[in-house]
């Protein structure tokens, strides 16, 4: 039994389980506390998980009122009030989608750019200097990628996924950036010549 | 005083939300995810996230401390590559133990995001809003709600919110069907009065990139949109939330951009001018949740971008009309 729940752990972690079993271990996960300590072991993060800068164990009525004296309303409907745009505006707060379309990663043209160069690096774009015109490819997050057969066609979605990403807001509750985070290896496009970063909330500049 | 507030403020959520699945407006679901956002931002916490999007599963560790400077965020991979991401309000760093990276602008503006359409004040009309209960999540009590497109256009979402603290511990985005297309759960969390500052420091060494978030960008000189271009065939509810130009960062060329939102769905028309020897999406493709319907219409490119179904980029991009 136990070597079974570890065996799909193993195949969960690694993406392997097929969608509905993955759905049934997902919310096993969340409703076992047992099997979710295995599930962070597994993940040699329990000791992080456990402890670390719980200094202050929360004080529930406090943060609680603390909480909603931020939010006044909360508790007085007000019919006409539109929360929604507050809410999706949060690019920068929890309260953002985390979607794939919520990033991309672009991978540049070394031989083009020379940006691996750390010559070039010394001389790259200043802090005030936009790159808005640097030559960059966009490349699907996670191992995900546009279904299509030219990278060149991949890349302009890319570009307007990411542009479109400064303009929508979707109202899924998460972390902007939780995909920049958790983009691996295992699902590098090319490392070696490559990689990395995005994320534009709000419509920002992204800058180096 | 604020107790008394929170006491009642329980009260009513025991009495009036026991029933199963039970109908709710739309009104209370603004409310709620309007707390959900007040929660995010101001709490301090800590925790595992898991991040689900068809086989690909990725864990993060969040830490969120918000005090009188603001937010401060830091995000450690726990999955693949350890990478770390601190954000202190507007300025992010992200941490890239192995790269040789990094780079990158899009040419999004720094101007606000669209006002809301007024006419959305009827997300009821094509959306159904459902409790469906309570449920443990990360050994928390959560309310689950469900908001249910009553067309195929759009996509549905259930969400857990977290009874006491309203933060977001759980999220599915649905697709018409009714099947989680991609998740994101909390494994664990915990929250805290306070949060000790060394938490925020990155443990790992890498090369460090920061972009600023500021939204005084110089942009490029804006250049007029053509408001002859319209999208005829809509689905329910979608309206015009922003029309204007700009340059992509790749061709560098001027590009129509359209965007139109239901209120919770949001796509984007791109129409573009033809370029010699540049390819361009034809007919339909997907990454994700995110689907893109492109097609050619005379010298012009115009592509549907979006998390929305594959239906409604392909109605949006076969409809869209320049008027003269």
């Amino acid at each position: 039994m136990t070597n079974q729940i570890d065996e799909k752990l193993s195949a969960f972690v690694d993406g392997e389980l097929e969608a509905a079993e993955a759905d049934r271990l997902i919310s096993d996960i969340l409703a076992n506390d047992e099997l979710r300590s295995r599930w962070a072991n597994y993940h040699s993060i329990s000791h992080s998980l456990n402890g670390q800068g719980a200094n202050n164990e929360i004080d529930l009525s406090a943060s609680i009122s603390a909480a909603l004296a931020n939010e006044p309303t909360v508790f007085a409907p007000q019919r006409k009030k539109r929360v929604f745009p507050a809410v999706l505006k949060q690019a920068a707060g929890m309260a953002i989608a985390a979607t794939v379309a919520a990033v991309a990663v672009l991978m540049v043209q070394p031989e083009e750019q020379n940006l691996f160069n750390p010559g070039t690096v010394a001389s790259a774009p200043s802090i005030s200097a936009p790159i808005a015109n640097q030559n960059v490819i966009p490349v699907a997050v996670n191992g995900v990628n546009w279904s299509v057969a030219k990278p060149s066609v991949a890349s302009k979605l890319n570009t307007y996924l990411v542009n479109h990403n400064g303009y929508s807001t979707p109202v899924r509750g998460t972390m902007p950036f939780a995909q920049i985070v958790s983009y691996g290896n295992k699902h590098s496009v090319k490392t070696d010549d490559s990689v990395v970063l995005e994320y534009n909330p709000n419509g920002s500049s992204v800058r180096r | 005083m604020r107790r008394v507030f929170l006491i009642s403020v329980l009260l009513f959520f025991n009495f009036s939300l026991t029933a199963n699945a039970e109908k709710i407006d739309s009104d209370t679901v603004r409310e709620w995810l309007g707390r959900v956002t007040a929660a995010g931002k101001s709490l301090n916490y800590e925790g595992t996230f898991v991040y689900r999007h068809g086989n690909d599963m990725e864990a993060v560790k969040i830490i969120h401390k918000a005090d009188d400077k603001g937010e401060h965020e830091r995000m450690i991979s726990l999955t693949g590559s350890a990478r770390e991401i601190i954000r202190n309000n507007k300025v992010v760093t992200c941490i890239l133990p192995d790269s040789k990276s990094v780079v990158v602008d899009n040419n999004t503006p720094g101007t606000q995001l669209p006002s809301f359409p007024s006419e959305l004040d009827q997300l009821d009309a094509y959306y159904d809003f459902s409790f469906e209960g309570y449920e443990r999540v990360a050994s928390r009590e959560t309310r689950r709600v469900v908001i249910k497109p009553q067309d195929r256009f759009r996509y549905g979402y259930r969400l857990w919110i977290d009874d006491a603290f309203e933060l977001l511990l759980r999220s599915e985005l649905l697709d018409p069907d009714g099947n989680a297309v991609e998740q994101i759960m909390f494994t664990d969390i915990k929250l805290y009065e306070s949060l000790d500052s060394d938490l925020l420091k990155p443990n790992i060494s890498g090369r460090e990139f920061t972009w600023v978030t500021d939204d005084e960008t110089a942009q490029d000189e804006p250049v007029p949109v053509d408001p002859n271009w319209q999208v005829k065939n809509k689905p329910k509810g979608f309206v015009l939330a922003h029309h204007n130009m700009h340059k992509l960062p790749e061709t560098n060329l001027p590009v129509e951009h359209l965007v139109y939102t239901d209120g919770l769905a949001w796509v984007s028309v791109y129409i573009e001018h033809i370029a010699k020897g540049s390819d361009s999406l034809q007919g339909a493709t997907s990454m994700g949740a995110v689907n893109a319907y492109g097609r050619v219409m005379g010298e012009y490119h115009i592509t549907a971008v979006g998390e929305v179904p594959a239906t409604t980029v392909e109605l949006l991009s076969s409809s869209v009309i320049h008027t003269k």
